[in-house]
């Protein structure tokens, strides 16, 4: 692999003018982002949240369709005549090497931006898994319980559990909704007024547990409008040292799945046109976006997910090893057909 | 192996076409070549080869000349591994083009500039070099003296971007001839050269054709063939109709059109 080869599938790939729009942008949204909304006393994690999610944007937006794009002109039989002489796997592999280079660049650098336009990061939460809930309408006097025994070990560390909650259109403007969560010798409860779609936090640092099953309530107090529980609505957090893991999750996911989209439009452009196969990159990541959260072979998976967890403060769980695996693969198998193209030169189209 | 006798007008001989005999394989050899583009998915394939023989000995050097549009330069870009023959085969000297030992015998001057515009001459030249095997000292050395041999050596470390045809075809001659080929594929070789730039081309190719490199050289101007080749072939609609002496194509522009309206004229149904 030729060190100056990668450096200039970089050049091509994130020529100065490109990089310098790109950072001109992020910078604005640095400077720029983030007009004081309406919060209650506490929120202001909702605010640094919007304002990271400002530059993620920009970068979704406007820097990851065009690297795309070029890494799909990267890989155009004609614009590699010129490497007929050289090694086609070694070819490759620095083409591959440049586009990641760019990538991370990219990545790195919209995440600085995220945290600089977040400013101060204290304590924070982080999204550890998500649980099913018996989903419904909540009538008053029949509450709703449930066991949840995914819940039931006790590792010493601060718990919350967050459930999300709205209330059924016209049926009044508000509701008083309690949320507890026992076992058989304690309990810890709260109790909240939901007027639209919200969540309600519980604690249970001093809960006991000790592989008891925890039983979980949710209960429609008094009068008011007829409240509803969401779907999968129920989250288990952990405290982190610092709110910055949100960036950072999102980077890891950004990268992994730029890198899949890139590395597909590289691979892909040596058999049909550059444009075709750069929307065919970003059709085939999307793919798994489509799928969800089940689709834990690739980043993209739960970029949607992730990013709503960022909107909403929190840091996203880390990922799997499973959807680095899928991600590799993909890389590598984009690749390897971008090393045939360069090898057997199929027509041009 | 070139065939046809039809539409040759008075006053151009046609040359035997019949390769020498020789143990060792020929430079290159095309074998009932096709090839065929598509303009879209389902749109009907055109083609642009239509059932090219062609033989070049170690050594020979033959010009090719046709009409724009006949195939040339699809002619040199399928002997020089560029592209895939739709049916029929190219190989130089006995092996296909595309492989990496095949390709370190080859020299290609393109037609169009495909080289990285970011980059200067010399790096280009460097990147080269590394690519057909020249040792890490050597590169930049060899790069230099190639750039002053073609007269870019004021020019070598200023981007690609910048220069101007002139200068680009002198860039091409330097790269078809750094890593000394035993095949050389020029495509319109003069085009955009300067008297200095045709003393050049004429250097090389003479110093080429000395160390018993083979030439084949696409060109719409039969006098470029004057001092490199003896005799050249007629590439017309997709075929090798004729091959004739090169010397007997300088009667101007008028004869060459002449040939090509006779051409014209016998192809018609």
């Amino acid at each position: 692999m030729h060190a100056r080869l990668v450096a200039l599938t970089i050049r091509r790939i994130l020529p100065w003018p490109l990089a310098l729009g790109i950072g001109a942008l992020l910078l604005t949204s640095v400077l720029r982002s983030g007009s004081a909304p309406w919060l209650a006393t506490g929120e202001e994690a909702l605010l640094r949240a919007a304002r990271r999610l400002d530059a993620w944007g920009i970068s979704l937006v406007f820097a990851w369709p065009l690297l795309v794009a070029r890494s799909g002109l990267l890989g155009a039989t004609r614009r590699n005549e010129w490497l007929a002489p050289a090694p086609a796997a070694g070819a490759a592999l620095a083409h591959l090497a440049g586009v990641l280079v760019a990538v991370l660049a990219v990545v790195s650098g919209t995440a600085l931006c995220a945290e600089l336009a977040a400013g101060s990061a204290p304590h924070g939460w982080q999204t550890m898994r998500r649980f099913a809930t018996p989903a419904g309408a909540l009538f008053p006097g029949r509450p709703v319980h449930w066991e949840e025994p995914g819940l039931a070990h006790d590792d010493g560390g601060a718990l919350r559990l967050r459930i999300a909650v709205t209330v059924a259109p016209g049926s009044g403007p508000a509701a008083t909704l309690r949320f507890e969560a026992r076992t058989r010798t304690e309990s810890a409860s709260v109790e909240e007024r939901v007027a639209a779609r919200t969540h309600i936090d519980l604690d249970l640092d001093h809960l006991e547990r000790d592989g008891q099953p925890l039983v979980l309530e949710l209960a429609s107090v008094g009068q008011g409008a007829l409240p509803v529980l969401l779907p999968d609505g129920l989250q288990e957090l952990r405290p982190i040292d610092s709110e910055r893991a949100q960036s950072l999750e999102l980077a890891l996911r950004a990268a992994g799945t730029l890198a899949v989209a890139c590395a597909l439009a590289l691979g892909l452009a040596g058999w049909m046109r550059p444009a075709l196969a750069a929307v065919l990159a970003i059709a085939l990541v999307l793919v798994p976006l489509q799928l969800g959260p089940g689709a834990r072979w690739f980043p993209a998976g739960d970029l949607a997910r992730a990013w709503g967890d960022v909107a909403a403060g929190l840091a996203p769980a880390s990922l799997p090893w499973s959807a680095w695996a899928g991600a590799l693969a993909v890389v590598a198998a984009a690749g390897a057909l971008h090393g045939l193209a360069l090898r057997t030169r199929p027509e041009a189209p | 192996m070139e065939h046809d006798q039809r539409g040759t007008p008075e006053g151009i001989r046609q040359y035997s076409s019949a390769m020498p005999p020789s143990a060792s394989p020929p430079a290159l050899e095309l074998r009932g070549l096709v090839k065929g583009y598509r303009s879209g998915l389902f749109a009907p394939r055109r083609t642009v080869l239509d059932g090219v023989e062609l033989a070049l000995a170690p050594g020979e050097s033959r010009g090719l000349i046709g009409p724009n549009g006949s195939g040339k330069s699809t002619l040199l870009r399928l002997a020089a591994g560029l592209e895939r023959p739709t049916a029929g085969s190219v190989l130089v000297f006995g092996r296909p083009p595309l492989e990496r030992a095949t390709q370190a015998r080859i020299g290609y001057l393109p037609d169009g500039f495909p080289f990285p515009p970011e980059l200067s001459p010399r790096a280009v030249l460097e990147l080269l070099g590394a690519f057909h095997g020249l040792p890490r000292r050597e590169r930049g050395r060899t790069a230099e003296r190639w750039l002053e041999r073609v007269g870019l050596a004021g020019e070598a470390r200023r981007a690609l971007r910048h220069f101007s045809l002139g200068m680009r075809r002198r860039f091409g001659l330097a790269q078809a001839f750094l890593h000394g080929p035993d095949l050389l594929l020029l495509d319109e070789p003069t085009a955009g050269l300067d008297a200095q730039g045709y003393q050049v081309l004429d250097e090389l190719t003479g110093e080429a054709r000395a160390r018993g490199a083979a030439l084949l050289v696409a060109t719409h101007v039969p006098s470029d063939l004057q001092d490199t080749c003896e005799r050249c072939s007629v590439l017309f609609s997709g075929r090798i109709v004729s091959a004739l002496a090169t010397a007997d194509l300088f009667g101007g522009r008028s004869l060459l059109a002449g040939l090509y309206r006779t051409l014209a004229q016998g192809h018609q149904p």
